[in-house]
């Protein structure tokens, strides 16, 4: 079975067909084609397609796409603007937070939301709990770690 | 944070902290990895694995699956196993002094296409190809299979009677490798102290943040695959083989790659992949879940070692004896390769005079163990680097010393420098001298471990080691590179751009590297044994110069100069002292092409080995009422010979010593004693570490500088993997008097071993 949902994607107003076990990482990645959001483990632990869902960070893999009827989802390819990189993003960039990529945009979507709460005297331990729900199997997660302590350190903000 | 030692040469590119080359497409999403790729047409492949550990498939009934709507076919060995010998995934040109002097004869223990048996709980059996993923893996679960169960060999120990794995391995005896020299019993008698230990090591698995996967297609005679490889034009080459196609019919080309750790040096999906592409005719995907990949890609060895040192007063190790026991899983892949290097760490680098050590590989009806950064280097490491801690803890002289000692008296012992381990190990104890306090409950510990790690294999002679490159100019001063050489998230792409860029004086932007695609790139070896900053940056380095001096000749006839006074700097080509006498790089290039002027480079690299070192020294908290021990501080000093970009290196190093960490701590694959089923298949049940899981890894790089390298640049990737858990098993004992002789060194095995430090706080002998 199909319906159509409404939502809002990165900004945009869409209008999906969707099978009613349809999940929204799926969705996302075949029916939009926003290929940016991963999948590493699709049960939910590694955090690699994390999605921003009406503003809180969710597993794209635990969501069906029905569910998403109505609500506002933010991926990796929406955290630019009008071609800039985010602060996040270009401190990712500057740092070498990035080595093979594949959980950067889970990474990011995290970061993003933790930004709202991390201060700028908070200590190693304290970002790193902030990604913790974010596996990364290449960089140790130090340069991540430095790239969002730099963007607290000059006040950027999602 | 970092120091970086910096040997003074003036670089104005090579050096430099530089963004990533793709960074920026990888933080917009914009990056394409193989389940990102989009074809017309394409066919979802999925593997139907066996659930018996050891069976003759006695039939494969694919009727019901067939009638699932949308599926196109199912392979088993009842239909391809005349047209696909051997799988040859283990043929390994670039390894093969180690063996195969018949590149393509098969084996025992080869991995086949479908050979009508099933070796463990997940081996391939069968493939449904439908035109949905949803069809393939409805009809994959109604693929009947009626299996003749044989019993399963789940233990490494020799039983007599045990049933063969295959036919023509003695035994179940996948390989050996014996190393025997000086006189070990007079040197045993001799000794000031002896400590013998059982270690057992955990098998570890890369789990890569991508699952493995790849896509093939047949078009215009041509086979494509784009796959995570991490050697293309080995991959080409056995699949060229495999198929009966000449070379020139089959390109294997990586998208981004999402890690890979050794996993991608082995076939997986892509025999199956280009079976199907070439049977269905269309485009076929075959991407595995992340249980498939735990299951169904290559691990590291377990090992069940019992070894002892004999000691001098000083705490040299005098000798070395025992045997090893490495578990193969159900196929060899690189089980000799992996044998010999783990039997050379163990001795080589202290040149311990008298060694008698037997390693064997075993099959057994588990998932197969193959490369993995640090390949063989890790168990040595643990035995060899506890064993020093545990004679100098019995004979009160302090280990990093012992160490030091040795090492200087080995210097030039087989060719090989151990100036910048001893440099490590100075910097690493000045970092971490001594615990700080400990919590109450808690004893507090600090320890060291070293090593030294060659860049490429091309330090034994006959050895077959290749990188090749060639550099374009471009007529408005851009150059294009074109290398064999994988970016499995390293940055070697970036570090390549910044070595051609040195090369003409021209900043990052103006370079482009092209790497590994076997249909435009040079041969290369692949990425594995830290070797392709180290080789195939050689080779670019050389293919730059090459090109420059070809741009330079030119300048020379058009400026009238003698070439030995030209330079090249910001786009000019001028005679030093003379800047008058100039030209602009890009006019000189468009009048080169307007004269049919060739200036394009080769580059071959030599073949030549080096050996980076590193020394890693942990402190760890360890709770006395309950085991649970806490790594406080991980500081990791690497010798890399030059830091091309430190900012790389750093993550290379944090990296690496993180995935050691997870190693010495946490990570085991599991498989089920009854049933050989994996129990850690998902990354529920096998734990990586988080952010919060491990400190902050402290590094710090020295260089000094290798003739043999670009710049004097060694490999990078695998020092930092191979110690953590001898240092974090030297931190415990020096907290609490023992430490765990098992990986992963859990709380329950940490209390243990406090609780046999209670009761005989020395430690003793094996009788």
């Amino acid at each position: 079975m199909t319906q159509t949902i409404r939502l809002r994607v990165n900004g945009a107003v869409r209008e999906v067909g969707v099978a009613d076990d349809e999940l929204l990482c799926d969705m996302l990645r075949q029916r939009l084609d926003l290929t940016g959001t991963k999948v590493a483990c699709r049960e939910g632990v590694c955090g690699s397609c994390d999605v921003l869902y009406d503003g809180a960070v969710v597993r794209s893999c635990l969501v069906l796409a029905c569910q998403a009827d109505a609500a506002s989802v933010v991926t990796v390819e929406g955290l630019a603007e009008d071609g800039c990189l985010s602060p996040l993003q270009q401190a990712f960039v500057e740092t070498g937070a990035v080595q093979c990529g594949f959980c950067t945009p889970g990474m990011l979507i995290a970061a993003t939301a933790a930004l709202c709460e991390a201060s700028a005297d908070w200590d190693d331990h304290e970002f790193a709990e902030a990604i913790a729900g974010n596996l990364c199997r290449c960089t140790g997660y130090a340069k991540i770690i430095d790239a969002i302590r730099q963007v607290v350190a000059t006040g950027g903000t999602r | 944070m970092t120091t970086v030692h910096q040997s003074g040469a003036p670089f104005q590119v090579v050096g430099e902290r530089l963004p990533k080359v793709d960074a920026a497409d990888k933080v917009t999403g914009r990056t394409e990895y193989v389940d990102d790729l989009r074809f017309r047409g394409l066919l979802v492949a999925r593997l139907v694995r066996s659930w018996e550990p050891h069976a003759r498939v006695a039939a494969v009934d694919a009727s019901a699956a067939l009638a699932v709507p949308g599926v196109v076919a199912v392979l088993s060995h009842e239909n391809i196993r005349k047209i696909f010998p051997a799988l040859a995934a283990t043929y390994d040109p670039a390894c093969h002094d180690f063996e195969r002097v018949e590149p393509f004869a098969p084996e025992p223990g080869d991995a086949s296409l479908f050979d009508g048996v099933a070796r463990y709980v997940g081996d391939p059996v069968a493939v449904v190809v439908a035109e949905t993923e949803e069809a393939a893996v409805e009809a994959a679960g109604m693929v009947d299979v009626r299996y003749e169960p044989r019993p399963p060999v789940f233990s490494t120990e020799p039983e007599p009677g045990s049933p063969l794995l295959h036919e023509g391995a003695t035994g179940n005896l996948a390989s050996s490798a014996s190393i025997s020299h000086g006189d070990c019993d007079a040197a045993f008698a001799a000794a000031a102290a002896v400590v013998g230990r059982r270690f057992e090591t955990s098998k570890q698995k890369q789990a890569q943040m991508e699952p493995t996967g790849c896509v093939a297609e047949v078009r215009g005679g041509l086979v494509t695959v784009w796959s995570p490889t991490q050697s293309p034009h080995r991959a080409r080459h056995t699949l060229a083989h495999l198929f009966g196609l000449p070379l020139n019919r089959v390109r294997v080309t990586p998208p981004a790659i999402g890690g890979g750790f050794g996993k991608g040096d082995a076939l997986t999906a892509e025999p199956y992949a280009v079976a199907l592409a070439l049977f269905t005719g269309r485009p076929v995907k075959l991407v595995y879940s992340r249980t498939e990949d735990f299951v169904g890609t290559e691990s590291r060895h377990p090992t069940a070692s019992d070894v002892e040192a004999a000691f001098d007063a000083d705490g040299r190790v005098m000798a070395l004896r025992g045997t090893i026991i490495m578990d193969a899983g159900a196929y060899l892949s690189h089980s000799p390769r992996i044998a010999i290097v783990l039997a050379k760490q163990l001795h080589e680098m202290y040149a311990i005079p008298n060694v008698d050590i037997e390693v064997s590989v075993r099959f057994t009806n588990l998932p197969v163990s193959g490369a993995f950064r640090g390949y063989g280097g890790p168990q040595a490491a643990f035995i060899i680097e506890h064993l020093i801690d545990l004679g100098a803890r019995q004979l009160g002289t302090d280990p990093a010393t012992a160490r030091e000692l040795m090492l200087g008296e080995a210097e030039g012992h087989l060719g090989v420098s151990r100036t910048n381990v001893i440099a490590c190990v100075q910097r690493g104890r000045a970092k971490l001298p001594a615990p700080g306090p400990a919590a109450p409950g808690t004893r507090r510990g600090v320890g060291l471990a070293c090593v030294n790690w060659k860049s490429g294999i091309a330090d034994k002679p006959g050895s077959f080691d290749r990188s090749v490159a060639s550099v374009r100019v471009n007529e408005d001063a851009t150059l294009d590179v074109l290398s064999g050489a994988c970016d499995l998230g390293t940055g070697i792409t970036t570090t390549l751009a910044q070595i051609a860029a040195e090369v003409f004086g021209l900043n990052l932007a103006a370079v482009r590297v092209t790497a590994a695609d076997t249909e435009a790139t040079p041969f290369d070896s692949g990425a594995f044994s830290s070797r392709s900053l180290f080789r195939a940056g050689g080779a670019v380095l050389i293919a730059a110069e090459d090109a420059r001096s070809k741009v330079l000749s030119y300048a020379a006839e058009v400026l009238e100069a003698d070439v030995a006074d030209l330079e090249i700097s910001d786009g000019t080509v001028s005679v030093v002292g003379a800047p008058a006498m100039s030209t602009r790089l890009k006019d000189l290039l468009h009048r080169g092409l307007m004269e049919s002027r060739d200036f394009n480079g080769f580059g071959d690299a030599p073949s030549v080995g080096a050996r980076s070192a590193c020394a890693q020294v942990a402190e760890v908290e360890v709770d006395t009422a309950t085991g649970q021990t806490t790594v406080v501080r991980l500081v990791a000093v690497q010798e890399v010979g030059r830091a091309i970009n430190p900012t790389i290196v750093e993550g290379q190093i944090e990296g690496g010593v993180y995935q050691g960490l997870g190693y010495a701590l946490a990570e085991d694959v599991v498989a089920d004693k009854e049933s050989g089923a994996l129990l850690t298949g998902t990354f529920m049940d096998y734990r990586l570490l988080t952010a919060a899981d491990g400190p902050r890894i402290e590094t710090e790089i020295i260089e000094m500088p290798a003739e043999e390298g670009p710049f004097g640049a060694k490999g990078v990737a695998e020092p930092g993997i191979i110690l953590t858990a001898a240092a974090v098993a030297n931190a415990i004992l020096d907290a609490v008097g023992a430490a765990p002789t098992a990986l992963p060194m859990t709380a329950e095995r940490v209390l243990a071993a406090l609780r046999q430090a209670a009761s005989e706080p020395r430690a003793t002998s094996i009788p």
